[in-house]
């Protein structure tokens, strides 16, 4: 099930919460629970039963790391419990993309590739397994305490909210609040705000810029002119899309009174690849920082190991997000190296003025988008030869005129509200009248659920990762 | 510090009341929304449940997408709420969604005849080879065939695009399948010429076809065509009626706009509607006429949806001075109606004399279809890429 969805919307919610709301509040974990199964069954319920034990494996590895009074044997148990995670993964989600590869190096040299029917990849299992492994760690390293009940890890693990598409929760953020919390009108409101907010997001900006995006990148030869203009709208659309999701997430953890991290703080206005991963997708980079990078040795042992570390880091984050072809592996290597350059250009003392580092910035993260959202190698090469002018500079007939009013009206309102937090009049308060901060989301809900009412859902571009 | 993070700051400074607004609509809308959906889903028939509480289904998710698909297809609002988001798209910017493109004012057009395609030299290349073999086939049986190539609204009134995009690619597509068509031997009647000469509108404003000014001209040329230009009657001859009504096109239904309320939509347009005079009988059948199929038509139109819009076939009949079957289908595609007829009883146990094959210009360099790549095996041809 997806939020931006009328079962979704008219029937698993209203349902859930008046159930939720009834269910005394010692129950409310067993309520979250089975709501949350129900709504990862939605998908493919046999899945279901991979989400279960995974969640009873990290459950019952994290209570006899608990229990042991043996550092090595509390080691032991948490590395094997991560690597049945990550195998679980690696199989799901890697398996074709290796069989394909490999049948593609056999069958060039005139050998028979290995049979394979594709594995299917269960949604939300990246997710999963990132928190999975960040609790397991964070209760060997005694920063969490140990959760004994399993009804309330599982509905932690299988929370709907976060459990599809993130933002990565990790266990320690919402540990009191699994334990005890209460039903508060307020915390409902606020979160309802976050969640319609959210939904405008994905409805009317992301899911109207979709159909530009596909058909930029499905042009064989773009102009330089379609190349930009498919990979702005990319640039938008995937931000009004995870972020619209993130903001829908933590407004239900808030309507339950879960209070979640925040994912996103204006990306776009990052003024370098390293404050640019301080602003997106913070819950990734943070996790990566702390469960990756550091456990790699960080930057504790010498330049050379510092920019090895960081360029493993952001490979790894790269193939984390997609196990359909090598290109998100490539955009992180991409990433790596950027955060490299950064690095050394800052430690030598050099700095240029914000709007110049800020243009820098925006272009890198352009063009590794490119990369990221290509289907293949292939078409990412179609698009980069157009980004950089060699398929000639006009417009072609395919985006002219697909470029319709309300898809341009959109582009606008899409890149006003990402220049619009930099600019005087937000500082000054601009749309937070009190007022009206509580009506124009009414508003753009209501519109938006006309819009989606009125057409087919398209799935959220996160599910994949 | 984020924009939400200033949102919810300002919230926590909001009067209580309006803190709980969004909380207050947000909860009438969801329970609203179960209403409307349970009484949406006792909508749905029992045939589209077919199968659903099978457990292989069940266990892999078609159930619930069919469920989705049900409640999607059969949500009661839906009709209503894609109206409002016109209404709001079409005030606010002029917008009439993806299937219409919006030229001068009160000029439609069908995004459709603007888009290019891949291969589309490919494309309607095979579509002249399919057009050519059918046309031998034919002439084997004695059955003459007339091709009739439409042009583009874009193309004929062009004028009215105002800024609306047509690829200059375009310019030679009909000339082009015309020449390959006749370098094929196959008879062909590109009707541009004609249309482009006539004064005045020749296609309706809020609708993909020709109107009646048009079609009549349309009809008189293939007329001509068949029969030679003396022994075709005056247009005058065939009229019964002739008036002028309110006809809101099928690009005002294709673009959501019809049904709205005045202020929020353009204007409907006003068409001339004709009625003809039924075409002269076929002559009495003789006494050699053991099964009564001299009285059938010796000539039948094959086609789309340009065949049965605005008296297009009574036009022909009138001009033909005989009866002219019209088996065109609407949204019958290059394929849809030919492919029907030439594979019927009805063309194998009474076939005409002539077939009149009526080809939209929108549809040349469209990616074969499965039907016609099927055709093309079957007429044993090669494949077109």
């Amino acid at each position: 099930m997806v939020f931006a969805s009328l079962e979704f919307l008219t029937l698993f919610l209203p349902l859930f919460f008046a159930f939720y709301v009834a269910t005394p509040q010692h129950y409310r974990n067993h309520t979250l629970l089975v709501g949350s199964w129900l709504f990862y069954a939605w998908w493919t319920p046999k899945f279901l039963l991979l989400i279960i034990t995974l969640t009873v494996l990290a459950w019952g590895a994290a209570i006899l790391i608990d229990k042991s009074h043996n550092e090595q044997r509390k080691t032991r148990i948490m590395a094997t419990a991560i690597v049945l995670n990550l195998a679980s993964l690696v199989w799901y989600k890697y398996t074709n993309m290796v069989v394909q590869s490999l049948n593609t190096l056999l069958t060039g040299h005139d050998l028979p590739p290995i049979p394979w029917v594709n594995v299917m990849l269960p949604i939300g299992l990246s997710f999963t397994v990132l928190h999975a492994i960040s609790y397991l760690v964070d209760v060997r390293r005694k920063t969490v305490e140990c959760q004994y009940s399993l009804i309330s890890f599982s509905a932690y693990m299988a929370m709907f909210g976060h459990l599809i598409a993130g933002p990565i929760v990790r266990y320690k953020v919402i540990d009191k609040e699994l334990r005890d919390r209460v039903f508060s009108v307020q915390e409902f409101g606020a979160g309802v705000k976050r969640f319609m907010i959210g939904f405008s997001m994905k409805v009317l900006i992301a899911d109207t810029l979709s159909p530009v995006v596909s058909l930029a990148f499905g042009l064989q030869n773009p102009s330089f002119v379609d190349a930009w203009v498919g990979c702005a709208a990319y640039t938008l659309q995937l931000f009004f899309d995870f972020a619209g999701y993130s903001a829908m997430a933590i407004g239900l953890g808030l309507m339950m009174g879960f209070k979640f991290q925040e994912n996103f703080n204006h990306p776009y206005l990052a003024v370098s690849i390293q404050d640019f991963w301080r602003r997106w997708h913070m819950t990734l980079s943070s996790w990566l920082r702390d469960y990756l990078y550091i456990s790699l040795g960080g930057n504790r042992f010498g330049v050379t190991r510092t920019y090895v570390n960081l360029m493993l880091t952001m490979a790894i984050g790269g193939l984390w997000h997609g196990g359909d072809n090598w290109n998100y592996l490539i955009w992180g290597i991409i990433q790596g190296s950027a955060l490299c350059v950064d690095r050394a250009y800052t430690l030598r003392g050099h700095s240029m003025p914000n709007y110049a580092s800020r243009t820098l910035t925006l272009l890198v993260v352009m063009l590794a988008w490119t990369v990221f959202r290509a289907s293949g190698w292939d078409q990412a090469m179609h698009m980069l030869t157009g980004q950089f002018g060699l398929n000639g500079f006009a417009m072609g007939d395919a985006i002219a005129l697909a470029l319709r009013p309300s898809i341009l009206v959109t582009f606008l309102i899409g890149l006003v509200c990402v220049v619009y937090p930099g600019t005087k009049f937000a500082e000054r308060g601009g749309l937070n009248a009190p007022a009206w901060s509580n009506i124009w989301p009414i508003l753009t809900f209501a519109y938006a659920v006309m819009v989606l009412a009125g057409q087919k859902a398209i799935p959220f571009l996160y599910f994949q990762f | 510090m984020s924009t939400t993070d200033k949102s919810n700051e300002a919230a926590s400074k909001t009067p209580h009341r309006l803190a709980l607004l969004p909380a207050a609509m947000f909860v009438v809308m969801m329970l609203a929304g179960l209403g409307v959906t349970v009484q949406s889903l006792r909508n749905v028939p029992e045939s589209a449940w077919a199968g659903f509480t099978e457990p292989t289904k069940l266990l892999g998710g078609e159930s619930t997408r069919q469920f989705t698909s049900n409640l999607n297809d059969h949500f009661l609002p839906s009709h209503f709420f894609a109206q409002v988001e016109r209404a709001v798209t079409w005030t606010l910017v002029g917008d009439t969604g993806a299937q219409v493109g919006t030229g001068c004012s009160d000029w439609f057009f069908l995004t459709e005849e603007l888009e290019t395609f891949p291969h589309p030299q490919q494309s309607a290349q095979a579509r002249a080879d399919i057009v050519a073999a059918v046309a031998k086939n034919l002439k084997a049986q004695g059955i003459d065939l007339v091709v009739a190539l439409v042009p583009d609204k874009t193309r004929i009134e062009q004028a009215h695009l105002c800024g609306l995009h047509r690829s200059p690619l375009f310019a030679q597509r009909l000339s082009q399948w015309q020449t390959a068509l006749t370098q094929a031997g196959v008879n062909v009647l590109n009707l541009e010429p004609v249309l482009s000469a006539l004064p005045g509108e020749r296609y309706y404003r809020t609708d993909s076809h020709w109107n009646e000014s048009g079609s009549d001209a349309a009809a008189l040329a293939i007329a001509k065509h068949l029969k030679g230009a003396s022994g075709v009657p005056s247009a005058e001859a065939a009229q019964m009626n002739r008036q002028t009504a309110d006809r809101p096109g099928d690009l005002f239904r294709l673009s959501n706009l019809e049904g709205l309320p005045a202020l929020l939509r353009p204007p409907v347009e006003k068409a001339q509607i004709t009625t003809l005079a039924a075409a002269p009988a076929v002559p009495a059948a003789g006494a050699d006429d053991l099964f009564g199929d001299a009285a059938l038509p010796t000539v039948v139109v094959v086609g789309t949806s340009f065949s049965r819009t605005s008296n297009f076939v009574p036009f022909l009949s009138h001009y033909m001075g005989a009866e002219v079957a019209n088996l065109a289908k609407d949204g019958g595609n290059f394929e849809g109606s030919a492919l029907a007829y030439l594979g019927s009883p009805t063309f194998e146990q009474t076939p005409p004399k002539t077939i009149v094959w009526e080809v939209p210009e929108r549809m040349l360099q469209k990616p074969l279809s499965k039907a016609e790549q099927q055709w093309m095996r079957d007429l044993k041809l090669r494949p077109a890429h």
